[in-house]
This record gives structure tokens, C-alpha cells and sequence, in this order.
């Protein structure tokens, strides 16, 4: 993989991330802030995948694996939040 | 070929999540952001997965991530449109004709949008 793929790559990457970064700030309602939140965690796994082609170290799987896993649990526990209601309720 | 092939894969895959934060700053209401956003950003992720897995191998942990995100994200996005539904957030008015808008139950609760 040449350096000015990955370099297009994380800049496309870099300002998908600012479009979400504006809307989780201007957001009308709390639920745009957590689909805004959503969409972040996923460009990060992007963006921690696209860092391991470039540097070819297995470590980056992990970090991905567990920002999906934790996105989901905001994700989750912002949805439960929403609907007002204690969990497991 | 091959390499070139996994580039094209990077490129396409960052260029989708790319279109699904502009959708995200873009639309007019949360359910359109919600529809803008997981559906492209899932598949702009699978393409850099599959071209991760394709250049370097794998120890199996792409393909868990890959899989995880594959059911977890539309999961997220039901629980979220359903919650929100559920506290009375109606569609931007252009977006519904105007049967659907007559067919809507009432909602649970009317709360203040924060």
C-alpha cells in the first residue's frame, strides 16, 4: 500500500469526522448527538484500520475490536436513556 | 492488479464514510441523519476490513470486528429510531405525505426535546 493512499484515505477520514463532530454539536436533539456519536465510533474503527495497513502491526485489530464493542454499549445505553426508563424494566 | 485493486478498495471504503457524514450534516431530521448515516458508514468499514485482511492477513480479529458491526449496527440504529419514536419525535413534515401523518398513533409521552 503506497503512503499517498493511506495519506487520501485518513484525509477523507479526517474530514468525514469533522462533519460528525458538527452535527454532535449542533444537534437539535439528543438523538441526532447519538447517531452523530455512532457514526464517530465507526470512522474511528476506520481510521484504526486504515493505521494498521499503514504500519503493519497486529495491535490495531484489538484497538478496533474494542472501540466497536464499546460504541455499541454507548450506543445501546443512549437508546435505553431515550426511552426514559430504567433497564431491564 | 492486486495491489491496485486494494487501494481502490481503501479509497471506496473511506469516500462511503465520507457520504455518510455528509448525509449526517446534511439531512433534516434524525430518523433521514440515522438512514444517511449507518447504512454507508457499515459498508465503507467492511471495505476497509476486507482490504486490512486482504493485504496483511488476520489472526481472526478483523473477522470478529467485521461481524460484530455487521449486527450491531443496525441493532443500534432500530433501538435508537424506535426510542425516539417513542417520545413523540415526529419526521420533518416534507418527508411524510400527508395519510401518514393522519395514520400516526399517538405517541407514549410528549417530552421536551433537549
Amino acid at each position: 500500500m503506497t503512503p499517498s493512499v493511506v495519506v487520501a484515505a485518513l484525509t477523507m477520514l479526517v474530514a468525514a469526522m469533522a462533519l460528525a463532530f458538527i452535527r454532535l454539536v449542533r444537534g437539535p436533539h439528543l438523538g441526532d448527538r447519538v447517531v452523530a456519536g455512532d457514526t464517530i465510533a465507526l470512522i474511528l474503527i476506520n481510521m484504526v484500520t486504515v493505521l494498521g495497513i499503514r504500519s503493519a502491526t497486529r495491535l490495531f485489530a484489538d484497538v478496533a475490536a474494542v472501540v466497536a464493542i464499546l460504541g455499541f454499549i454507548g450506543t445501546v445505553a443512549a437508546a435505553r436513556f431515550i426511552r426514559g426508563r430504567p433497564p431491564l424494566g | 492488479m492486486g495491489s491496485a485493486l486494494l487501494a481502490a478498495m481503501l479509497l471506496a471504503g473511506s469516500a462511503l464514510s465520507l457520504i455518510a457524514a455528509l448525509g449526517l450534516h446534511r439531512f433534516a431530521d434524525a430518523y433521514a441523519r440515522l438512514h444517511a448515516a449507518t447504512k454507508s458508514a457499515t459498508l465503507g468499514l467492511a471495505l476497509v476490513l476486507a482490504s486490512a485482511i486482504l493485504t496483511h492477513g488476520t489472526t481472526g480479529r478483523e473477522v470478529v470486528t467485521l461481524i460484530f458491526v455487521l449486527m450491531t449496527t443496525p441493532v443500534g440504529a432500530h433501538m435508537i429510531s424506535k426510542a425516539m419514536y417513542e417520545i413523540g419525535y415526529r419526521p420533518w413534515e416534507h418527508y411524510t405525505s400527508k395519510r401518514t401523518r393522519a395514520d400516526q398513533p399517538s405517541p407514549r409521552s410528549r417530552r421536551r426535546a433537549w
